[in-house]
């Protein structure tokens, strides 16, 4: 069964996460594109754990009959609620950048900030609405 | 393992022109743990004075926001010495970054390299 919640280490290895990603949202039943981007979204949050949100956390996904649901939870707390969609960022000064493409390719994105780490979650519709 | 990316300079025939380019074609998937390195390795192969890049990303497998700024700083670094980075082999998923992005608007994006070197680009 793919669709069990499945919970894995925040390391460096983000190709390996990629892949892990890709693998249960194909099984999930979202389509090749739509897993591509959730690859690229997951890469880019967890990107953002390594960088500012302490280094270590944890990634947990898993799947309803409506949607697939990814959580990044990092040790730092200092990703807040109103950082999810940020104002697109300049070919100047390019950060925020992934934040913004996460806003961009997941149906939507939100944040929960408590004292021990913050929870960045991305969700995508398993059967997304015509033009949508 | 982390992710790899691999820079291979290739043999380019001489325009005779004044500004034959450099080729270099990445391989690999491109993300925030190699992104530095790679950066520092294109910049290795760049001349300081003016001359043209053709950056081949056909066996580029994937490609996030790190990978975009290490392309927007080799874009402004041949733009400032009025050179000119071009891109070719844009994989579909990097094509639909870079719309997303608006920067197909902003790279110089040719199909392939047959494409880019047939240009003579203007001494």
């Amino acid at each position: 069964m793919t669709n069990v919640p499945r919970h894995w280490p925040i390391t460096d290895d983000l190709s390996a996460l990629r892949d892990r990603v890709g693998s249960y949202a194909s099984g999930a039943g979202l389509s090749t594109q739509r897993a591509q981007d959730l690859e690229l979204a997951v890469s880019e949050a967890a990107a953002n754990v390594l960088e500012h949100g302490g280094g270590h956390g944890t990634l947990s996904i898993w799947a309803d009959e409506l949607d697939l649901t990814v959580e990044i939870a990092d040790t730092a707390g200092r990703l807040a609620p109103h950082h999810a969609y940020p104002q697109p960022p300049s070919t100047q000064a390019p950060r925020g950048f992934g934040l913004w493409l996460m806003g961009q390719v997941c149906d939507e994105i939100s944040i929960d900030q408590q004292p021990g780490g913050s929870r960045l979650r991305l969700r995508m519709a398993l059967t997304p609405a015509p033009n949508g | 393992m982390t992710a790899v990316v691999e820079l291979r300079k290739l043999p380019v025939p001489s325009t005779g022109g004044l500004l034959t380019p450099t080729v270099l074609a990445v391989r690999g998937d491109l993300d925030h743990t190699n992104a530095t390195q790679l950066r520092q390795h294109v910049f290795a192969q760049l001349p300081d004075h003016r001359h043209h890049l053709v950056l081949d990303m056909t066996a580029l497998g994937f490609c996030d926001s790190s990978g975009i700024r290490v392309l927007l700083t080799v874009h402004t670094w041949m733009n400032e010495r009025a050179g000119l980075l071009v891109l070719v082999g844009v994989p579909p998923r990097l094509a639909r970054v870079f719309e997303l992005t608006c920067l197909d608007r902003l790279f110089t994006i040719r199909p392939t390299l047959a494409h880019a070197l047939r240009e003579s680009p203007a001494p």
